[in-house]
């Protein structure tokens, strides 16, 4: 069964490579365009993992990657933060809330790849 | 006994005194084998008793009973109180190098070399009298003596005259063989100590002699003189004696001048070798006072029993055993008088001719640069010459005073007439001691005062008969004014003339000091030296550290030394060091090291150890030294009211630029996180666009195999965000440049209008694509604003796209005129801005620190570049309130 990756970012150019990688990869890929899209579709997809933006101007990241760890159904779900915030804080913040990865912005599609493949082969 | 054998035995005596001085002086006699130092202390003191004491005693005694008394119960009841002063003064003369009293009074009042002379000159006027009654008793001696020896083949006067000749001898031999820094005299001590001895002795011998021999007992003498009394031979002298002023002053004076007579402060402080003798001889001094006055009655009552009044009563001392062909008992009281005699002079005199030849004599020729000029003459023996000639010409001045004046007088009003000239400087001494306020004006001024009060009333009086105008003058007054009779002064006739002069002199005198100290000001000198003195006990440690390295050329030296002991003064003492040690004066050379100690010792006693540490520090660096840093260190140990001021009002000025420094680095702090947090926003906002830019690049390189449309669609956005970018950073710098105000608008005349419409050609599309309508509502075709027309073309572009993005289906332009300049209005209709936005829109940033807006196209920096702009025309871009909703910015223009 092929992985199931949620990509949120309020940025559309950044959606539009991520999500054609990920599809490349043979994944199986949604996008959300803010954080309430992400919210509202996440719990019936239910994805092994959230490549998740943080600035986003309705509800940010950090909130989602909070809901997600308190989803039972989500227990599974691994975050993935990419941010252009790259402070110690902002960092440390991340995984704190449960975060597996904390990627900044601008990063390498390649790398990216790679992690998230070791990521969900951990699973 | 023939007069040879007088004077051989008299020669010997003066021998053994020079023998025992200077076996002290070299050592090879330890005079503390045979008396306790307290003891030679309190001996030395006793130099107060002079020829006076030995004969005028018994002569006044004869006259006014226990009138003689005063002089000595003057000493003895205020001796505690004199020795409390005495204690200061000597450990101020210890710190200093004081030497005289002239050097002490000058010191104390900012070193003023003048004052120094001044009562140099009044001391030599006041002293020589004194010294010309020692010579006036010698002579009555002799006198006496040859009355019972005719014929004795003694010329009196000129006896008198080779006895002068032989005290200026031994008092250059005692006093002006060498120059000792310490002024030190440790064998002329010894000889004063061992001259009171003997005339104590043979004091109370004669009184033994009188009492228990002559007549039976002591008893017997009250008991004969009761008798004559009644039998009116003999005038009651203990009557009408106690007059309580009188008494008074006279206790007064002469307690003031156990302080103020030369030879008493030589012997009581500058002699001293430990300050512990002073308190040690509180009872000891009196003691010797009472011993030496025991017989002073018996003698004068026996004498007037015996001899009536057929002989001076001075000379009942003498009298009494020459009389009575008592050869041994003669020769003793003969060498008791002199002892009396020579010591008082030879004290007296070298005290007087170092307060000369420091004051008038070294000054003098310095200035005359004799001094440095190496014709012969050894620097050395110039001051050893100036002392000498100083001993021989007060000595001589009194005795012609002793021929030509005193011969009238009693021993003992010339003795108190001096008492009540030295009380003259007592304001100005004691006064200087305890009173910091004290100024060298008032000194001079009281000195002069009661120098001038006392020649009126005490001298002046005694010239009656050398010229008329003087006896008109002491008739009817000064001017023919009764109220100025010398001898009763404002009709204040009710003393006797030494009291009435006393009284006034000193009246006037304190007065004259408090006065003119108040209403005058201390100079910078005095300032320093008043704190140093009267604040002598506070210091404690004037021991500073040797500054072994400092390498300071004399002249520095000799510059730093003018700075703070005067012109005059400074000069002496380093120039003194030289000629005391033998070194030639050089003022280029390195000072000796030992001159430099001792410089910083003086320097330390007048500024204190830190200061002088600096000053000797600036010095050596060739640093010089204004006054004014100086008077900033001593800033902290002055108390004086004007510099408390002056440092409170500095600190309130200090505190207000303190707060003002305050609220500048909390504004620069504000300023800097302003800074940081934009820089930030920046980089962030560049990031952004390099992720896709990045990831978009990624994925075309690493998918050659990408169709067409995709790689366009991929390409324009990369181009795009690329552009987006470019944007960001243009818009940066443009703020930069406009906000350090390097950029200034470049004016001309142009027309808005036509503007609007070339903008609204730029937005035609877009305008049309999305729906809006544009509505231009302005009156006139043109409007000609003085404007840089790029930079508004930027604003207008700015507010339009703004517009375009926020709003739900219209624009409105607007134009309205205001006098001079017009008010130019881009409105939409969308969400608006909420009332306590409509500052803020103008951040940088400011949409995407909000995140509850969407995100923007722009930059975030358009509203503040434009807000920016405006103000550089000096004119302002605001949010008008806009009904229903929708955002209204406006910004005025200048019209031309």
């Amino acid at each position: 069964m092929p992985c199931k990756i949620l990509i949120v970012d309020d940025d559309p150019h950044i959606l539009m490579p991520l999500e054609f990688i990920m599809l490349k990869n043979g994944y199986e890929v949604l996008i959300a365009r803010n954080g309430t899209e992400a919210l509202s579709i996440i719990s019936d997809f239910v994805p092994n993992l959230v490549l998740l933006d943080i600035m986003m101007p309705d509800v940010d990241g950090y909130d989602i990657c909070t809901y997600i760890k308190k989803q039972e159904k989500l227990n599974q779900t691994k975050v993935v933060f990419m941010s252009a915030k790259t402070s110690e804080e902002d960092i440390k913040k991340g995984y704190d809330l449960g975060a597996s990865l904390y990627i900044s912005k601008p990063f390498s599609t390649r790398v990216l790849t790679k992690q998230i493949e070791t990521l969900l082969a951990e699973s | 006994m023939s007069s040879t054998i007088l004077l051989l035995c008299a020669t010997f005596y003066f021998a053994i005194l020079f023998f025992i001085a200077s076996s002290v002086d070299n050592n090879s006699f330890k005079i503390s084998k045979f008396i306790s130092p307290t003891n030679v202390y309190v001996l030395s003191l006793a130099v107060y008793c002079t020829a006076w004491t030995f004969f005028g005693s018994v002569g006044n005694a004869s006259k006014t009973g226990i009138g003689f008394l005063p002089v000595y119960l003057g000493p003895t009841i205020f001796f505690p109180l004199i020795i409390i002063i005495w204690q200061k003064i000597l450990r101020i003369c210890k710190e200093y190098r004081i030497t005289n009293i002239a050097d002490f009074i000058s010191s104390r009042y900012g070193h003023s070399n003048s004052l120094g002379v001044f009562v140099t000159l009044f001391y030599v006027v006041g002293i020589i009298p004194y010294i010309s009654i020692q010579l006036k008793a010698i002579g009555l001696c002799l006198a006496t003596f040859s009355k019972y020896n005719s014929p004795s083949g003694i010329n009196v006067s000129d006896t008198v005259f080779y006895f002068s000749l032989i005290l200026i001898l031994f008092t250059i031999l005692y006093g002006a063989r060498t120059i000792d820094a310490s002024e030190k005299h440790k064998g002329l001590i010894a000889a004063i100590s061992f001259e009171s001895i003997v005339k104590v002795t043979s004091f109370i011998f004669v009184g033994l002699y009188v009492s228990c021999f002559i007549f039976n007992s002591p008893l017997e003498i009250l008991n004969q003189y009761q008798v004559s009394q009644l039998n009116g031979q003999l005038p009651n002298i203990f009557k009408n004696q106690f007059n309580g002023i009188s008494w008074l002053l006279i206790l007064l004076i002469s307690a003031l001048s156990m302080i103020l007579l030369p030879r008493q402060f030589q012997v009581a402080i500058v002699e001293n070798t430990n300050e512990e003798l002073l308190k040690k001889s509180l009872l000891r001094f009196p003691l010797y006072l009472l011993i030496i006055n025991l017989f002073v009655i018996p003698i004068a009552i026996g004498g007037l029993l015996k001899f009536g009044n057929n002989i001076d009563p001075d000379t009942f001392v003498l009298a009494f055993p020459i009389s009575n062909g008592n050869l041994w008992l003669t020769l003793f009281v003969i060498l008791g008088g002199l002892s009396a005699a020579s010591g008082m002079v030879i004290v007296e005199t070298i005290a007087l001719s170092t307060m000369l030849s420091n004051n008038l004599v070294i000054p003098t020729f310095i200035s005359k640069k004799i001094f440095n000029e190496s014709r012969g003459i050894n620097p050395q023996s110039l001051v050893l010459m100036s002392r000498r000639f100083g001993i021989t010409i007060i000595i001589i001045s009194a005795y012609f005073f002793e021929q030509y004046v005193a011969e009238k007088v009693s021993l003992i009003s010339i003795g108190l007439i001096s008492f009540a000239a030295v009380s003259q400087l007592a304001p100005a001494l004691i006064g200087g001691l305890y009173w910091r306020k004290a100024t060298r004006n008032g000194a001079t001024a009281s000195i002069l005062v009661g120098f001038i009060l006392w020649l009126f009333t005490l001298i002046f009086p005694t010239l009656e008969g050398f010229s008329t105008t003087i006896n008109s003058i002491i008739k009817n007054g000064l001017f023919g004014l009764d109220w100025l009779k010398p001898t009763s002064l404002f009709y204040f006739s009710d003393l006797d003339k030494l009291s009435h002069g006393i009284f006034w002199s000193l009246f006037f005198n304190i007065l004259t000091f408090v006065g003119v100290s108040i209403y005058t000001n201390r100079n910078t000198a005095e300032l320093i030296q008043s704190e140093a003195f009267v604040k002598i006990n506070n210091n404690n440690k004037t021991q500073i550290a040797t500054l072994i390295k400092n390498e300071i050329v004399v002249k520095d030296l000799l510059y730093v030394f003018k700075v703070f002991f005067g012109e005059e003064r400074g000069a002496n003492i380093i120039k003194n060091y030289f000629v005391k040690n033998d070194i030639p004066y050089v003022e280029k050379s390195l000072s000796p090291s030992l001159l430099v100690n001792y410089a910083e010792k003086l320097l330390a006693g007048a500024i204190g150890p830190f200061a002088t540490k600096m000053v000797i520090a600036n010095v050596s660096n060739q640093h010089p030294i204004s006054m004014n840093e100086v008077l900033d260190i001593l800033k902290e140990n002055q108390q004086t009211i004007q510099f408390n001021k002056e440092l409170k009002k500095k600190s309130a000025e200090l505190k207000k630029a303190t707060e003002e420094l305050k609220t500048a680095n909390e504004l620069l702090t504000k300023l800097d996180e302003q800074k940081d947090e934009f820089l930030y926003t920046v980089t962030h906002e560049l990031r952004t666009p390099l992720t896709s830019i990045r990831a978009l690049s990624e994925v075309l390189f690493d998918n050659p195999e990408l169709g067409e449309i995709e790689r366009e669609k991929y390409l324009g956005v990369i181009i795009k965000e690329t552009e987006r970018m470019t944007h960001l950073i243009t818009q940066v710098l443009n703020l930069e440049k406009y906000d350090s105000g390097k950029l200034l608008p470049v004016i001309k005349t142009v027309d808005i209008v036509a503007m609007i419409n070339d903008i609204e050609l730029s937005f035609s599309t877009i305008l049309k694509n999305k729906n809006i309508e544009l509505i231009k509502d302005i009156h006139k075709k043109n409007y000609l604003v003085k404007i840089d027309k790029s930079l508004i073309e930027q604003v207008l572009y700015n507010l339009f796209s703004n517009a375009i993005k926020y709003t739900k289906s219209k624009i409105i332009v607007r134009i309205v005129d205001d006098n001079q300049q017009i008010t130019v209005s881009v409105i939409d209709d969308g969400i608006g801005i909420h009332d306590n936005q409509k500052g803020l829109v103008f951040d940088k940033f400011y949409q995407i620190k909000n995140k509850k807006l969407q995100k923007p196209d722009g930059s975030g920096l358009g509203l503040a570049i434009s807000k920016k702009i405006i103000s550089l025309h000096h004119k302002n871009l605001w949010v008008e309130d806009n009904h229903p909703s929708g955002a209204n910015f406006s910004f005025n223009l200048e019209l031309n």
